[in-house]
């Protein structure tokens, strides 16, 4: 191995494949940072351009658009409180506050900083560890992952915090939402109309391309004549030491969830970003500041959807088993390129795949560098008068969700749930909980299905199944969390 | 004046991207004016043929970039487009489990730019999902270039190595094998149906999204026996996590040639998923052909056959009238199958 290693050191460090992995890296940030497009649509659209190319560099290639694309919603999550991918919707929950503060400058900093460290602990966990987290990925079954799911749900009560009701009433609905289309098991159509377009269900991709860029766009047009508290300046992109030092467990913790949302197949960067803000509150000792501009939300969530990289790759490189979206993307274009996933990959392919490995981890170390010449260039956005902005955002939101499936549907479905958005924004409805409950859905129905099934004459023997009985003991804490929360609070009050 | 300059900049490069990527989609519409222009009447149809291809054609694959179909169409195309002398845009329309991009293509113009991917059931949509406004006679199939069989593969833990054995455990109790699909009415769920009559025997039916999620959990112990595809099961199966059963080909693969047909086991059973490529009906014949030749000449390349071979893809030739009498036996085939099965 310690062979193979230095192979793929030498040659990640040819000009060409070192080449590449900075220029997957640019394009992936930009493909990140476009409200509307998403590391998924890079790796799509650049894999015939890979055709060309040697294996090594173009899988270095997918890998920093990838990496890059992951790490570029943060940038006007920030700015301009819209997330560039569903995984920096935390982020933009606390990016722009941020921004108001004038500390824009410093956020985008502490983000570029946790992406890169999440990317690179993924990398190493990826380069050493991988045979061995690939055994955990393979345990996680039906049952464990339908407890993810339950847990991803608890996620929403933390969201909605101070208007349970509300946030609790918004995860239901989407949650209905989340089962049109076929039933998983006999393929019955669902509160379709007799739209084939619906046969699939809604794409959730444009509806959170939705619902967080046109309620954002509407309301940045209301303003349109009060342009005092607009900010447009970025604050210099400066931290402190203690900055880094007090947030050192964060970095930690965000990195590990990462890494294991990661490994778990059907989640992907968007779950692993909410679980991490979600411990990241609940751990900190400020939570009042989470929502009104909390650096330790922005790292949490931005450390975790890059720590998802390196993990989602784990069980695609031994097992064949795709941890993400882009990731499955990635299976498609290392078999066009006659790499086939599975344990002999590592021996037949020594020389490809440890280029990979090592580049990977030298991707997401140049990624600090490529994130801060973007945080640089991106302070100009502040400069863009409102109007245009937005109307840029709109046309980029608009081509982004028809660029998906190449479908006007979508688009339609994009429009109509920005107007939901923008409607639920106005009347103090959060938001995030729609990404959760669309995203966690189906993962809920389809493994539930399944443990009903295999399981269902006795549910008890699943708890002789250690992930499962730890899923479980998580998922009973997190719920029960708020209100524990809420009564120790009344106890001080009542003091 | 600087901001307007900035502005302008920014501006542009959006548009550029936008352009590079809505227009590697829909390029089709634009040059139909300029053949009729010449004023060449008489020669128009001659022409046509003599000159198809003249711009870049598009095949729209209903499935995600990545997946199996999608990969099978990525290779073939590679190839075919060194026959064609034109590129060839593979446009992943995805959606409504593979009905949006069907759609799309029954309504495309006729002329041979739009192609699709098509594989076993899909003549049968209209069957299986409400609102399918296209049917057997909306597509001229082109080529059959693969037909790929499934392994059907066992859990260590049910001690299950061969078909005798499969067919003893599932027969002891209704139910009593759980069977991993990667789908409900996809090809592993037509198997499955086809299976249990040849066998007799009734499986516990578990649903996954994917065949990768079936196979993952036969590795852990979770479901009893699964069907997936070479290219989703191989990776297991080298690892060790899966026991291979039997391949459902009438021959062995060359890619696992340790694994044994269903046949040389006894059982007079095939089932394979075969995928082709079609165009809409009422392409011009002379179009088809051309197309047809050119697929064909890409398939023949041994160098298609080598990376087909690679990536799982079990190859098959069908072309010309053995294909359309083919393309209607099939469908009656999965419409009777279907039948029985919403019963």
């Amino acid at each position: 191995m310690f062979e193979s290693i230095l192979l793929g050191i030498s040659n990640v460090f040819e000009p060409f494949n070192l080449l590449m992995c900075i220029v997957g890296l640019f394009i992936g940030v930009l493909f990140g940072a476009l409200p509307g497009f998403s590391a998924t649509m890079g790796v799509a659209v650049f894999i015939p351009f890979s055709y060309v190319m040697e294996p090594e560099a173009a899988m270095l290639l997918l890998a920093g658009i990838y990496c890059g694309g992951v790490y570029g919603g943060t940038i006007p999550a920030i700015l301009i409180g819209i997330p560039g991918t569903p995984a920096s919707a935390p982020t933009a929950l606390e990016g722009q506050a941020m921004t108001k503060k004038g500390e824009s400058g410093k956020s985008l900093l502490l983000a570029t900083i946790g992406s890169t460290i999440g990317g690179v602990i993924s990398s190493l966990a990826l380069l050493f560890g991988a045979p061995a987290l690939a055994i955990i990925a393979m345990k996680v079954g039906s049952p464990e992952q339908a407890m993810v799911a339950i847990f991803g749900l608890s996620v929403v009560c933390m969201l909605s915090y101070d208007n349970m009701l509300k946030g609790l009433l918004v995860g239901f609905i989407s949650l209905v939402v989340a089962t049109i289309g076929q039933d998983p098991v006999m393929g019955y159509p669902r509160f379709t109309f007799g739209m084939y377009q619906l046969i699939g269900g809604i794409d959730v991709v444009s509806v959170l391309i939705g619902i967080f860029s046109i309620p954002q766009v509407l309301i940045m047009l209301e303003n349109l004549n009060k342009d005092d508290n607009k900010v447009n300046k970025l604050s210099k992109l400066k931290i402190t030491a203690k900055d880094i030092t007090s947030n050192i467990v964060n970095f930690i913790r965000s990195s590990i969830i990462g890494v294991a949302i990661g490994i778990i197949p059907a989640a992907g960067p968007d779950i692993a970003s909410f679980f991490s803000y979600n411990e990241a509150k609940k751990a900190s000792k400020s939570p009042e500041k989470f929502g009104n501009g909390s650096e330790e939300g922005i790292i949490a969530s931005e450390t975790a959807n890059n720590a998802v990289t390196g993990g989602s790759l784990i069980p695609l490189l031994t097992l064949a088993i795709p941890g993400s979206a882009p990731a499955a993307l990635f299976l498609g274009a290392m078999i066009i390129h006659g790499l086939r996933p599975g344990p002999l990959l590592f021996t037949q392919n020594a020389k490809e795949i440890y280029t990979l490995l090592v580049g990977f981890l030298v991707i997401n170390i140049c990624m600090f560098f490529v994130g801060y010449i973007y945080c640089k260039m991106a302070g100009k956005i502040l400069l863009i008068p409102n109007a245009i902005l937005c109307t840029i955002i709109v046309v980029l939101a608009t081509v982004g969700s028809f660029s998906i499936n190449q479908n006007i549907f979508d688009v339609i479905v994009m429009y109509i749930s920005g107007i939901i958005g923008y409607i639920m924004v106005k009347n103090d409805f959060p938001t995030s909980p729609v990404a959760l409950a669309l995203l966690l859905g189906p993962i809920l129905e389809e493994n539930l299905v399944q443990v009903k099934t295999l399981f269902g004459d006795n549910l008890l023997i699943l708890f002789t199944r250690p992930l499962f009985t730890i899923f479980f003991c998580f998922t009973i804490f997190s719920y029960a969390f708020p209100f524990i929360k809420n009564m120790k609070r009344k106890k001080i009050v009542e003091r | 004046m600087k901001t307007l300059k900035r502005i302008l900049v920014s501006a542009t490069i959006i548009s550029i991207l936008m352009t590079a990527i809505v227009g590697c989609s829909n390029s089709t519409t634009s040059n139909d004016t300029s053949t009729n222009s010449t004023g060449n009447e008489t020669n128009e149809t001659d022409s046509a043929k003599n000159e198809f291809p003249e711009k870049t054609i598009e095949i729209i694959v209903p499935f995600g970039a990545g997946g199996g179909a999608d990969i099978s169409v990525r290779n073939l195309a590679k190839y075919a487009e060194k026959e064609l002398g034109q590129t060839i845009i593979i446009n992943n329309v995805t959606g409504g489990s593979g009905t949006v991009g069907l759609t799309q293509l029954s309504q495309a113009k006729a002329d041979g730019y739009k192609l699709g991917y098509f594989a076993s059931t899909n003549s049968n949509d209209n069957l299986l999902f409400e609102g399918i406004t296209y049917d057997v006679d909306s597509f001229k199939p082109i080529i059959i270039f693969s037909a790929d069989p499934h392994i059907i593969v066992a859990s260590k833990k049910s001690g299950i190595t061969n078909m005798e054995e499969l067919k003893a455990k599932a027969a002891e109790n209704e139910e009593s094998v759980s069977l991993g699909l990667g789908g409900a009415w996809t090809s592993h769920d037509f198997l499955r149906m086809s299976l249990e009559e040849e066998l007799d025997v009734k499986f516990k039916r578990v649903v996954y999204q994917g065949g990768a999620g079936a196979v993952t959990a036969v590795a852990n112990g979770d479901c009893d026996v699964a069907v997936p595809f070479v290219s989703e099961a191989i990776a297991q199966i080298e690892a060790g996590n899966i026991v291979p059963i039997a391949i459902t080909s009438d021959e062995r693969f060359e890619l696992v040639p340790d694994i044994p047909t269903i046949k040389e086991q006894g059982f007079d059973y095939t089932h394979v998923m075969w995928r082709a490529i079609v165009a809409p009906a009422g392409t011009p014949d002379e179009v088809v052909e051309i197309l047809a030749d050119a697929f064909e000449a890409a398939y023949e390349n041994p160098e298609y056959q080598e990376a087909a071979k690679e990536s799982g893809v079990f190859s098959k030739l069908m072309v010309g009238e053995e294909l359309d009498n083919f393309y209607l036996v099939n469908h009656e085939k999965y419409r009777r199958m279907i039948e029985s099965g919403i019963e």
